[in-house]
């Protein structure tokens, strides 16, 4: 690539870089405030005096979370559903997209099947067909009911299919010309060149399967098989003041609303926050132009 | 018959690919649309959806007999419609922009900063939002005052709230929208901008020409996607924030229905909703899936 | 070919899961059927309620809340633990789960629970869910087994406020649920600075007129010397009932107007409270405050918690509030181990001569209901009997019920493992706990929760701990418990006459009378519309349903008088 050395030039990568700057420190200012809370006591927070640093700082908030038993094991079936759920539905996006990437004339049904797919997220039954439906393929307390409902992550195929489709056809010929067959073509040629698809479509799976806490709830019975998000939603400080006891309220001066929301924030963005610098390296530009000269 | 044997010849591993994604989509999408006919009920549930009475439209004309219909679709399509496009002219520049940056790792550091907003939840960024736009102590008021405006009460104010409601769903979620743009970008052949270097195209020609149209197919695609959420305002964050004085141009379509949610336990009216959301998403995504076909001869899925 | 084997791979999961999906239907067949055998012959045991008769032990199912605040000892679980062995092993029921989910989530499971059509022997429901499921013929009429089985004792407990809460769970004659009853008499209170009185140099409130003079004392004179400075706390949900600090019922209320109720129309009939003129005079009154700047411009959007930070920082020391408000107020109230605000609490004022009525609710939201395919119902209604004496009055062994196995207190909250619980409608605290905690006298001292209390306010009276100061400003001499027996004997409160089930016009149209009405009472307060705007409201309220809610309320009403 060139490189543009006039004055414009200058005046635009200042600029940019100025700008670019501000809006960074608008999305973090909040995020550090949220933070300052959690470190917090819980009156402080209350009184509203925690601005960006803590008051009277305090891991109360955590240790609220950490200390309970069930923290670990919340932590481990998310992860194992993470990396149960991504996988699986990794596996069938690419093997989903694949076809459907196809042009209409090599594959007839491709657009029959593409609104076949389309179709299910724009209408869905509501809850309880859903839940009915896990239910009597028994799949309620497994780890199956929140993988497979959503296994198959239907915005991400379309996503794929449209990378899918501007990678060069001369390489899927030359392949083709080799003797090599549809599977061999998407594992060898389609797969490698599509990293950065594979990577934002991954993330995104990812994210939604760390994030989605209603599915959770809605399919364990018992909450030693709540994923980490459905457990977070049970360590807020909010108390039913009616039937109020004392031990409540001692932990209410060291804890409040406000201290464990935002701690259960931290706690559950922390591992998946950490997840995307790790996947920016796949984003590398001419990846498919640099296969292409080969 | 030939054709089609020929055809099948070619096409099997194509079709094969595609069964287990399909047998799952029926299962856990297909089977229990059967849902849908709740919408025409009023359920019950030991008589199961197949022989709980059918009440017709009855669920439906309770939707288009509420009495402030008409203001809720509005708040709707008028929020909806405002977060579909500002939804995809901000991350697109940001995209742009920070391509621009030559150093990766200040560029890897922004696109993580800027993507920070998204995992937060609007019940905290809600009472973050009340401190920031406060009009008597918020800092954005201060600022406006040094531009000698006077305090605004965005929060409580039916002129400013559908525009806050836009803004800071942008804030939160445009870094996290970046990414697909980010990721549109490395496919764009270096060379072209080689090639259009050595014709002498400034930096700005080079994005109108390159760029742009080398992230197209992704842009109408996202569009087309969201074009389908245009009755889809933002429940979480709209219920978080509204309040009787903006009732007026705050009650959307989700809001309402979660109240009427309140009032009665029947499950056939919040499905009878959900189903003329759905139909309208339809419509609307097939109409631009057929307009994009037709204009730019793309077929977007 | 990596791929191909990979997709066999899928191919085979999917059958997997489908054989394992009908695996557990055989295992769910095999658990019912069990318990089908044991009913066949439960039901030829004696029908007495002792025990030692039979050893016969029958299974009941339900479902529980986990909470944060119940700690299992070692080796303890839902499935097994102390409490489910003592009720085993005292009354012979075995009490099994078939879920649990956290008190948070627990509704929206219930509600889901319900739709499928798969219920427990036994559960908690709300009013609209009793109602439902009595329509829907899934839930048993216990009008019998409660009358067999049900002890003196317990027909006397669920019947003290005058079989009012029994009353709401009979449809027909039937007795549908057994109401998970508490104390309705669930009042208002107004708090006040007292530090800042004293230095202001103010009376005590007896009258609208005085609460006002003291807001505008408190908002010029600022004594707190805060930035923000208002008279009177009011958060976004002001007329709510769940808005125990910081709303406006008792405001309300000091006008004899009421929120939401179904009140005597002085002709033998039933009219709204929300559409009455005197809500016109607290409205005006409001306003009034409201331009004057008495109250905080930004209540609309402002939470109790946000709201109340006005509070903590000085800002405002006026407040309505329920019994346990000074346990939200110690939070600002008390600083580093020091008191550091001076709080009081007082009656709701009144506008005129006539004392102000309170507006209180039938104290019972919740509903134990029976499914009509339980095999042991009468197991339902011993575990309820036998609540009800552990709770009350139990021996030294029974204090496992509240313990757990070591019988002593280790804060493991172990009673929330009993699965029926009642609450007693009636209590005395406001009678001896001021009294004892004056005289320091603890042989009045009657229930658990007095005994509690009582220490509590010790610990703050004698031992200087200031962290249970709240504890003194509720029970002790001056506290809100000391005000209630004056409301009680008075008869200073009003209850909704209509405790029927929501009527068909109220499920299609109360939500659009509640949305306007918030939308006119709080553009009227804010003083964005005039107070003349309430009458135009009242007219469109009858027009949007209004009039067919009454027309239906007084149907009910002439049936229930």
């Amino acid at each position: 690539m060139t490189t543009d050395r006039s004055l414009g030039r200058k005046i635009f990568v200042a600029g940019n870089l100025a700008f670019l700057m501000l809006i960074s420190f608008m999305c973090l200012m909040p995020i550090l405030h949220i933070l300052a809370i959690s470190f917090s006591s819980g009156q402080a927070a209350a009184a509203g005096k925690v601005v960006l640093w803590p008051v009277e700082f305090t891991t109360a908030a955590y240790d609220n979370v950490f200390g309970k038993p069930e923290y670990l094991r919340a932590f481990s079936v998310s992860i194992q559903r993470v990396v149960l759920g991504t996988s699986v539905s990794m596996f069938l996006m690419i093997l989903t997209a694949y076809p459907l990437s196809k042009d209409p004339r090599n594959f007839r049904l491709r657009t029959f099947y593409s609104w076949f797919f389309v179709f299910t997220i724009l209408f869905s039954g509501g809850l309880i067909p859903s839940y009915l439906t896990v239910k009597n393929l028994g799949m309620i307390d497994t780890m199956w009911a929140l993988v497979l409902p959503s296994a198959v992550p239907v915005f991400n195929v379309i996503l794929l299919l449209n990378f899918y489709r501007n990678l060069p056809k001369e390489l899927e010929e030359s392949s083709r010309i080799d003797g090599a067959g549809h599977f061999k073509t998407l594992w060898k040629i389609y797969v490698p060149l599509s990293l950065p698809a594979l990577a934002t479509t991954g993330l995104f799976t990812m994210v939604w399967h760390w994030n989605s806490w209603f599915d959770g709830m809605l399919y364990m019975n018992h909450t030693e098989n709540y994923p980490l998000q459905t457990f977070l939603q049970t360590v807020i400080i909010k108390m039913d003041f009616r039937f109020i006891k004392s031990e409540n309220v001692e932990l209410m001066l060291k804890l409040s609303d406000r201290t464990s929301r935002a701690a259960q924030i931290f706690v559950a963005a922390f591992p998946i926050l950490i997840v995307y610098p790790f996947l920016q390296r796949f984003f590398i530009k001419g990846i498919v132009m640099g296969s292409v000269k080969e | 018959m030939n054709v089609l044997t020929r055809m099948w010849k070619r096409e099997w591993p194509l079709h094969l690919m595609l069964v287990p994604g399909i047998m799952l989509v029926l299962i856990f999408s297909y089977v229990p649309m059967a849902g849908i006919v709740m919408a025409f009920q009023k359920y019950v549930p030991n008589k199961g959806l197949f022989g709980s009475p059918l009440i017709g439209l009855r669920n439906f004309r309770l939707l288009i007999d509420y009495p402030d219909i008409g203001r809720v679709f509005f708040n709707t399509v008028y929020i909806a419609v405002m977060k579909i496009f500002a939804g995809l002219l901000v991350p697109i520049t940001i995209a742009i922009l920070l391509n621009e940056l030559r150093r990766e790792w200040i560029k890897r550091t922004f696109q993580t900063l800027v993507y920070l907003p998204h995992f937060m939840s609007w019940v905290l960024l809600g009472g973050i939002l009340v401190d920031v736009l406060s009009p008597t102590s918020g800092v954005f008021n201060q600022l406006l005052g040094f531009l000698g405006i006077k305090p605004i009460f965005f929060l409580g104010d039916n002129h400013w709230f559908p525009y806050v409601m836009v803004a800071s769903d942008i804030w939160k979620e445009f870094g996290f929208g970046t990414i697909v743009y980010l990721a549109a970008l490395t496919g764009i052949n270096p060379s072209l901008y080689e090639a259009a270097a050595m014709d002498g195209a400034s930096r700005l020609k080079q994005t109108f020409h390159i760029t742009l149209p080398g992230m197209m197919p992704i842009i109408i695609l996202m569009f087309t996607l969201n074009i389908g959420n245009v009755l889809n305002a933002g429940f979480e964050q709209i219920f978080n924030l509204y309040s009787p004085p903006v009732y007026e141009s705050a009650d959307i379509i989700d809001t309402f229905v979660y109240r009427m949610g309140v009032q009665q336990a029947q499950f056939g009216f919040a499905t009878a909703v959900g189903l003329l959301k759905s139909i309208v998403s339809f419509i609307f995504i097939s109409i631009s899936y057929v307009l994009a076909y037709r204009v730019a001869n793309y077929r977007i899925f | 070919m990596r791929l191909n084997r990979k997709f066999l791979l899928i191919a085979a999961l999917s059958v997997c899961v489908t054989m394992t999906a009908c695996g557990n239907n055989d295992k769910q067949s095999e658990k019912s059927s069990p318990s089908a055998s044991a009913s066949e012959q439960g039901s030829t045991a004696s029908a007495s309620n002792d025990p030692k008769d039979s050893n016969e032990v029958v299974e009941v199912s339900t479902v529980s809340q986990s909470d944060p605040y119940l700690k299992f000892d070692d080796g303890e679980s839902f499935d097994k633990n102390s409490v489910y062995d003592a009720y085993e092993k005292d009354i012979g029921v075995k009490i099994t789960n078939k879920w649990i989910a956290d008190v948070t989530q627990y509704k929206e499971k219930v509600k889901i629970t319900i739709a499928s059509d798969d219920l427990p022997d036994f559960m908690q429901v709300n009013a609209t869910q009793l109602k439902e499921l009595t329509e829907a013929g899934m839930i048993m009429d216990i009008t019998e087994v409660y009358d067999k089985y049900a002890t003196e004792e317990t027909k006397k407990f669920l019947t003290m406020d005058g079989g009012m809460q029994l009353k709401t769970a009979t449809f027909d004659n039937k007795l549908m649920g057994i109401p998970s009853s508490y104390n309705p008499y669930y009042y208002q209170f107004l708090y006040i600075r007292t530090d800042w009185l004293k230095q202001l140099n103010l009376p005590e409130p007896k009258t609208m007129a005085d609460l006002e003079t003291i807001a505008e004392a408190f908002k010029t004179k600022n004594p707190g010397k805060s930035k923000t400075p208002y008279g009177l706390a009011v958060s976004k949900n002001p007329f709510s009932i769940d808005t125990g600090v910081t709303g406006l019922r008792g405001f309300l209320n000091g006008f004899h107007a009421y929120e939401n109720m179904w009140i005597d129309d002085g002709n033998g009939g039933l009219v709204n409270s929300d559409i009455q003129p005197q809500v016109k005079d607290a409205l005006s009154m409001l306003q009034d405050m409201f331009k004057k700047g008495l109250i905080d411009p930004e209540f609309a959007v402002k939470d109790t918690e946000k709201e109340a930070e006005l509070i903590y920082n000085d800002g405002v020391g006026m407040v309505f509030g329920a019994s346990w408000a000074p346990a939200q107020l110690a939070k600002g109230a008390v600083k580093d181990g020091k008191v550091v605000q001076e709080w009081g609490v007082f009656p709701i004022p009144t506008v005129d001569n006539n004392p102000t009525l309170e507006q209180i609710g039938l104290g019972v939201d919740d509903y134990y209901v029976i499914s009509k395919k339980a095999m042991h119902p009468e197991g339902v209604i011993k575990l309820l009997n036998h609540w009800i004496v552990v709770d009350n009055h139990p021996t030294p062994e029974q204090k496992v019920y509240e313990f757990g196995k070591d019988l002593k207190e280790k804060g493991n909250n172990y009673w929330l493992l009993s699965p029926l619980r009642v609450g007693k409608q009636l209590d005395n605290n406001g009678e001896i706990l001021p009294k004892a905690i004056a005289n320091k006298d603890t042989s009045i001292l009657e229930t658990k929760d007095q005994k509690t209390r009582y220490e509590r306010a010790m610990k703050y009276i004698e031992g200087g701990d200031t962290s249970m100061w709240w504890e003194n400003l509720i029970s002790g001499p001056n506290g809100a418990f000391s005000l209630i027996p004056t409301i009680q004997q008075n008869k200073q409160y009003l209850q909704n006459k209509f405790y029927g089930a929501p009527t068909a016009a109220m499920a299609d149209r109360q939500e659009i009378l509640l949305k306007k009405r918030d939308e006119v009472y709080f553009k009227i307060i804010m003083n964005q519309v005039s107070v003349d705007e309430f009458d135009k409201f009242v007219g469109e309220w009858k027009k949007l349903g209004g009039d067919e809610i009454t027309k239906e309320v007084n149907e009910w009403y002439a049936t229930h008088k």
